[in-house]
């Protein structure tokens, strides 16, 4: 008989069991073949998916994927994996009752002993809070739309992206016609509620990829955008204040209708013309005078 | 290992050792043993002198006699 004293090297095997046990209860991750199949789900990925491990395994993680995430990131994702090499992003998923979270994610390729790619594991770990406060704090708190603060930021990247492809850049100020007038009217809850209801429109006229609105503060709000041509965004702008006015919204304290109506001052111009976004800035408001000035109701496309 | 001397060992005997924690599954293990001749990495937890708990891989190859030769 030959008896052998394994007693520290279960120990050892205790520790790396409970080790186990508490990254699996801790830490979202989860390993797929090489077809991106799950093979292996963590507790704390079933418990934020809402899935049970049996719902996960030999599903592919599109079982989680939201329909907000471009298609673009997924590519990229599996380029980059394909290639052996780690790949690190935030992504947005969809939990099983419909409900989403963010997770930062590494996926790291996965080798057998022999050096051969087998798969890939996933590590991720649970970001939605901070992506909560990223969007509050870039959000207008009461129309839904982006704020000034989150204007500035993206008003500056725009215009220096413009500039490197010298595109045709166009910057809207709409301005609610006489609406201190309606807030004495009506009250400043119905005021609210417009000012809820011109940013939706707004919002919902905001088709391409390039197109931003914001409130700009009281009530005013900038759209940028870029496109083909002064009279294209002309009429894309103009559109959008027809729009506004077949609300029909009723207004007793407008000059220029019986309904809610907005004055909007527009500048597009060639982003090597101009030196600085300030300039951009003065020249959209200087339009939003004259539409004022000129009766309301209307869109002016300035000069620079 | 055990902390005994040998000559309590002997005594003691394997299954009466208390060198095991389940005497049912160590006859059964020595029965498997009587059948075939052998058996190899066997792993359990023992309680040896002042109730040190001690784990053992245990293999068990039976000595060749005039009835069985291996």
């Amino acid at each position: 008989m030959n008896v052998r004293d394994i007693t520290e090297s279960r120990k050892l095997e205790k520790t790396l069991h409970d080790y186990v046990a508490l990254i699996d209860d801790n830490i979202i991750t989860s390993s797929t073949d090489l077809h991106g199949v799950i093979v292996k789900a963590s507790t704390a990925f079933c418990r934020i998916s809402g899935y049970t491990r049996e719902e996960l395994l030999h599903k592919k993680h599109s079982i989680v994927k939201h329909p907000d995430m471009p298609k673009k990131i997924y590519e990229e994702l599996w380029e980059t994996i394909s290639q052996n090499r780690i790949w690190h992003g935030e992504l947005k998923n969809r939990t099983k009752n419909g409900g989403y979270y963010w997770v930062d994610v590494i996926i790291y390729p996965i080798y057998d002993d022999e050096g051969v790619k087998i798969g890939y594991t996933a590590i991720r770990h649970d970001i939605t809070d901070k992506k909560r406060i990223e969007e509050i704090s870039i959000t207008d708190g009461l129309t839904g739309i982006y704020n000034r603060r989150h204007f500035n930021t993206l008003f500056s990247r725009f215009f220096r992206s413009a500039k490197r492809y010298n595109d045709l850049l166009c910057f809207a100020i709409i301005d609610v016609d006489h609406f201190k007038a309606y807030n004495d009217t009506y009250g400043h809850q119905m005021g609210d509620e417009i000012l809820i209801r011109v940013a939706q429109t707004i919002q919902n006229s905001m088709f391409r990829s390039d197109d931003y609105c914001f409130r700009l503060g009281g009530e005013e709000f900038g759209i940028i955008f870029k496109d083909e041509n002064p009279e294209k965004a002309f009429s894309f702008i103009d559109s959008i204040r027809e729009k506004i006015e077949l609300l029909e919204i009723e207004h007793s304290k407008n000059s220029a209708s019986p309904y809610v109506t907005v004055s909007v001052g527009v500048i597009c111009i060639e982003a090597r013309l101009i030196d600085r976004e300030e300039d951009l800035y003065a020249a959209a408001d200087r339009s939003l005078y004259r539409a004022k000035e000129d009766g309301r109701n209307r869109v002016v496309m300035g000069v620079r | 290992m055990t902390g005994s001397t040998n000559e309590k060992m002997v005594q003691l005997g394997c299954v009466g050792l208390n060198i095991h924690e389940d005497p049912p599954m160590a006859l059964s293990v020595l029965e498997q043993v009587r059948e075939k001749g052998c058996i190899e990495n066997i792993e359990k937890s023992c309680v040896v002198k002042d109730g040190k708990k001690l784990h053992v891989n245990i293999s068990i190859t039976l000595m060749p006699d005039k009835e069985s030769f291996w």
